[in-house]
This record gives C-alpha cells, structure tokens and sequence, in this order.
C-alpha cells in the first residue's frame, strides 16, 4: 500500500477476517449533470469471509451499483472499500487477480455471454486467468457446464444466444464458476430460472460456500430464497442500508418490509402467526421441512402437555 | 369462442452441428391447445421447454414448420395475415429496458400504434387511454429510463395495449422486478383479463398461477399436462417429472394435512395457514 493513499487498513482486513469492507462508500452517476443521481450514500457494512450474504431492495435501491464495486466495474469515487486484500479506493488496482478472485455473474446474462460457442464462452474467463492448457480448459469448462445442470455435448457448440433465457443463465453463471472465485458476487442470478433450476444453483452455490469456503454476496428479489439461504441480510432502501440483520429478524418486521416494496417470505409468515398467538419457533426454522417439523414438535408437546 | 388454436404444431429451429453442417433443434413438438377467448392461461415448464417459442408462434414472430396455428381466425402462416395477427396479440417480455425505444414515455407507448399506420388523432386517444389502464397517466411526459422495474414494465404493458389487441402475453414480464414491481403487473394482468382481455402469463413463479383459469404445463418441447392450478399442484408426481414445485405455503399445507392436520388444501396465504394450524394446536 503506498502512503500517498493515506489509508487505514480496516483491522477486520488486515487480520483475514472480512472479505469485503465498505465504508461510508457514495455514488453518483452523472456527477454535475442536471441528471446526477446518487445511487449509494455512506453504505457502511462488512461482509466476513466465508459468509451467505443476500442484498434485497427496491428497484433502484442500489444493488447493482454497489456490487460492480466489487471487482471494480464501478470505481470507488467516494469513500473507503476493501475487497480482500484489495484497497479499491486507491488510484492504482490490477484488475486482472481482482477479477479472477471475484467473480461476478451479471444481471442480466445477455451481457456476459459473447463467444460463439457455449463451450468458447465458458473456456474465455481461463483462458484470460492463466490456464494456458486446451485440453485443461475444456475439461473445467464441461465441470462447470454440469454442475449447473447443462447437457454439455448437446449445448458446448450452441451459440449462446440461441439457448433459452434460463439456459442462458446457467452458461453465463458457469463462466464464473470455472475460474474458482473466492468470492461469487451473484446479481439475481435465479432470476428466470425454473423452480428445480432454482433450488439446484442455490444448492450448488450454498455448497460451495459451505464446503470451499467462497464467500458468497447475492442480490435477489426472491424472499423465499434469500430466507432460506442467506446467514444474513442487508436491505438496501434509496442507496442506503436500512437493515442488517437476521433473516428470521428481518422479516419479523412485517409493515417495515412490506413498505420497503418487498414482501414476505412464505415460511416466516407462517411463523410469525405462530409466535403472535404465543408459540416459540426454533431461529433456524426456515425451509418448509424445518417449520413443518418444528409443527410436529409443537403437537406432541401439546399433548404431553 | 376459441380466439387461438394450435393443431399438431411444431417448430424446428435451424442450428448446426458439430462439423458446422445445418442440423435441427427442436422447439415445441406436437402442440395441440386451444384458448377460448377471455380466459386467463398460464404456461409454465423447465428452462427449455418451449414456452417463448410456443409465444412466438402466436403472433406470428415464427411460423410452424408442420401443422397450424390459428389466431383470431386467420392462419398465421398465410404472409397476408402477418398484419392482422400483430394487432390481435401484444406480447410483453422479460428485460423491462431492452422494451423502451424512446425517450418519452407517451413516445414509446405511440410506437406500436405509429408502426400500423394508425392516424395521429387516434394515436393520442390510444396512448391515454393504455397509461390510464396501466395506471401511469401522470408518467406520460418523463423518461421512461428514469422510472422503477415495475413501472417500465406497466410501460411495456401499455406499449402492448395501445396496438388494442385481443390476447396479451406475458412472457416472464416479471422476472426482473421487485416484489411490488411484481404485484403491479399482475394485478395490471388480472385487471386487463377482467376487461374481456385473453392472458396469457408465463412464469417460473408458482404463486402467480393461483388466479388463472388454467395451467398449461410444458416440458421437453410437449404440452404433458392441462389443468386448474389446483389440479396440478395436488399432482406431485407431476411435479417432480416436470420439475415444479408447489409455493411453500401450498407444500406445508400438503404435508400438514397428510399427518392428519385439518387445514385447507392449496392454501396459498401462509397466515391463514398459520391461523389454521394454531387451531390444531389449541384443540
Ligand atoms: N448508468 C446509469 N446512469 C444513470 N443512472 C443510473 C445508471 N444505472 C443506475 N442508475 C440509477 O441509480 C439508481 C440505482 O440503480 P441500481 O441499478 O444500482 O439499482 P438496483 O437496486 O440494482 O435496482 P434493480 O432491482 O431494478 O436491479 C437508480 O435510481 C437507477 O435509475
Ligand atoms: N434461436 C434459437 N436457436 C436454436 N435453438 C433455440 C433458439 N431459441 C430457443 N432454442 C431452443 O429451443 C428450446 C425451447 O426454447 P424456449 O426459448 O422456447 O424455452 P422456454 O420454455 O421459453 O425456456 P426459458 O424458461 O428458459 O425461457 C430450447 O431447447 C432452446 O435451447
Ligand atoms: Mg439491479
Ligand atoms: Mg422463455
């Protein structure tokens, strides 16, 4: 780090602890046009490594602008963010192990597919980090291709754009898986996925971060599987965070998220009507077998009772 | 009255293989539907299944390669009826900003109408009358860059009104908004349907099903089931072979009821639900 940046290293960033560290990060696009808009005020948070962590919030809350951060799509204009050990608040930042290190699936798929071929598209991302082999390439590639549920001979010599749009989505979030990010920042990556396709990717990427430790950042508009997946929350409300918390805490807070444009997750609902007529509810109830079970729990103690 | 009717359809699209010579996918196979006029439908199945082709043929975006389709009347496959069969069926899709063309929202909403040679006059009755029915007249004179996933989306809607069609479809209008951009489109589509309006909604959400008149599963390129969104979510083994799933409140309720709770079936608000089971505890 040179001193002419005139930074502190966070503790948390220095000790290994954090993956990710903002803060007080602002944004404006457009700055001193009549259409700036500030998309990000003072975002203070730490994301640990090793952790789940969900951003939900309204269209335009800021989710994306505050996630291309991350691999410094967006550079920081104002305020303090680390990234590993990455200072990306400094002038200077090498961008290419930065981004091999976070890997980011994008929004919208159709602007990161781009090669000719499926198998091309995913091969790119190694290719660009380092693996200098063919042979090596194409097999992490067909990897990747399966775990997100392709069927690579049928697909490896599609054109990206003539695959269906869920179809899309898993080439483009297999790219990011073959290269072995330590963090995986994901912008809605179910978004237009089927139901098994959902659960699939959401089991695939909880292992990972369980399993190989990536710390995983995920923007979704889904409650239900940010409920169930995420260790922690953090609610982002006109470029602000406005909670940071729990999932079984959040969405205890029914009027508040209802009011943030969001809703509630089916499961929590469902317990928080019991917890109002004076159940008690294990914290980490949260899928539909745990609360269902939990049911059970509670029959039988009535009837012990 | 059938407004669309497919018989033994099929569609091919044209790739290549391995060696670069042309080869065939396969889009849908073997489609027979019929959609009476008013109804409200929803298309559902896997990544893959068919279901934006299957949209595509009804406004004649594609044409069969084998049986026919028949919109309002008219043969989609008959060049001269390519006109009339646009007018009939609006479509709004998934990515609410690859849908804006201009700059202004009363501009945008103008340019379907524009495109059929509609006089101006009439032009500005109908873009009113469309934001009013989307609920976004007092948007008309701003940008439609600067507004909320929802409100583009009600934008695209009214896009979609203002050519008057007969059907609309939805092709997964609703993927990329927030809950509430979600809720306003589709209480925009259940509204429209109110209207005499055919729907047509696509969706990976299961929750968005309840309400329809019926359910069209697709999977594999096939139709392999058609039914009231009840029905098909009692069906589990269709579920599991399609890849469904039931909402989590409806796959509580199930299981519930399975040990002997007495709660309802296919109980889409987890609150009552809750209110239900509370009841069981207490007796
Ligand atoms: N390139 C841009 N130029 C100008 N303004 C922008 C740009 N991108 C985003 N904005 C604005 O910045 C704000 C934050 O946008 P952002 O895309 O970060 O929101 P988001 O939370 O990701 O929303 P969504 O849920 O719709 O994806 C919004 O008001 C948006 O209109
Ligand atoms: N332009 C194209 N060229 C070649 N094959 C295509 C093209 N578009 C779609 N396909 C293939 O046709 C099949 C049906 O695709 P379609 O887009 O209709 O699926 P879908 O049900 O809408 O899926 P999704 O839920 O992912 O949007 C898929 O196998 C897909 O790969
Ligand atoms: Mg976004
Ligand atoms: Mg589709």
């Amino acid at each position: 780090m040179s001193k002419s940046d005139k930074v502190v290293i966070p503790q948390a960033v220095a000790d290994g602890a954090a993956a990710i560290v903002a803060d007080k990060l602002n944004f404006t696009y457009n700055p001193k046009s009549p259409f700036s808009k500030q998309a990000l005020k003072d975002v203070t948070l730490t994301v640990n490594r090793g952790e789940f962590v969900a951003i939900v919030g309204h269209t335009g809350s800021g989710k994306t602008t505050f996630v291309q951060h991350l691999n410094a799509l967006i550079r920081v204009q104002n305020g303090g963010l680390f990234v590993l050990d990455y200072n990306l608040s400094a002038k200077k930042v090498d961008l290419k192990t930065l981004r091999g290190r976070v890997g980011m699936v994008f929004q919208y798929p159709e602007y990161q597919l781009f090669a000719d071929t499926v198998l091309d598209d995913v091969c790119f991302g190694l290719k660009n980090f380092g693996v200098t082999d063919k042979e090596k390439r194409e097999q992490l590639a067909q990897n990747a291709l399966e775990l997100v549920g392709m069927d690579f001979d049928k697909v490896k010599n599609k054109s990206p754009f003539d695959l269906s749009g869920g179809e899309k989505r898993r080439v483009a979030l297999a790219g990011v898986l073959a290269m072995e990010p330590q963090i995986l920042v994901m912008d809605e990556p179910t978004a237009g996925l089927d139901p098994r396709g959902k659960r699939e990717i959401l089991s695939l990427v909880s292992s990972i971060n369980r399993h190989k430790g990536v710390t995983v950042v995920m923007v979704s508009h889904d409650m239900n599987e940010v409920y169930e997946n995420a260790d922690r929350i953090i609610v982002f409300r006109e470029g602000e965070v406005a909670y940071d918390t729990t999932p079984r805490q959040l969405f205890k807070k029914e009027d508040e998220i209802i009011s943030m444009n969001l809703e509630i997750p089916h499961m929590a609902k469902f317990c928080n009507e019991l917890e109002r007529q004076g159940y008690v509810i294990p914290d980490d109830c949260k899928t539909v077998e745990q609360v269902f079970d939990a049911v059970l729990a509670l029959k039988g103690g009535v009837g012990n009772a | 009255m059938d407004i669309i009717t497919l018989e033994n359809v099929s569609y091919y699209y044209k790739t290549y293989d391995d060696e670069g010579a042309a080869a065939q996918a396969s889009g849908v196979e073997g489609i027979n539907l019929t959609i009476r006029e008013g109804a409200f439908v929803a298309l559902v199945g896997h990544n893959g299944s068919g279901k934006s082709t299957l949209a595509k043929l009804l406004n004649g975006l594609l044409v069969p390669n084998s049986g026919t389709v028949t919109v309002c009347g008219l043969d989609t496959a008959d060049k001269k009826n390519i006109f009339e069969i646009r007018k009939n069926v609006g479509m709004v899709f998934q990515n609410p900003d690859n849908q804006m063309v201009a700059s202004i929202v009363e501009e945008d909403v103008a340019f379907g109408p524009e495109n059929l040679g509609v006089p101006q006059p009439e032009i500005v009755e109908r873009v009113y009358s469309a934001l009013e029915q989307v609920g976004m007249t007092e948007y008309a004179k701003r940008s439609p860059h600067k507004l909320s996933g929802g409100q583009k989306q009600r934008i695209a809607i009214a896009g979609a009104l203002a050519i008057r069609p007969k059907v609309i479809v939805f092709d997964e209008s609703t993927a990329m908004l927030d809950p509430q951009g979600r809720r306003e489109v589709l209480s925009v589509a259940r509204e429209l349907n109110k209207q005499g309006m055919t729907v047509i909604l696509i969706t990976h959400f299961m929750e968005e099903v309840y309400g329809c008149d019926e359910v069209v599963v697709m999977s594999g390129g096939h139709i392999v089931k058609i039914g009231k969104p009840s029905e098909i979510f009692a069906d589990e083994r269709l579920l599991e072979a399609v890849g469904l799933d039931a909402p989590r409140s409806v796959a509580l309720a199930a299981k519930l009821k399975s040990v002997g709770f007495d709660v309802t079936e296919n109980c889409i608000d987890a609150r009552t639900l809750g209110v239900e089971v509370c009841r069981n505890l207490t007796k």
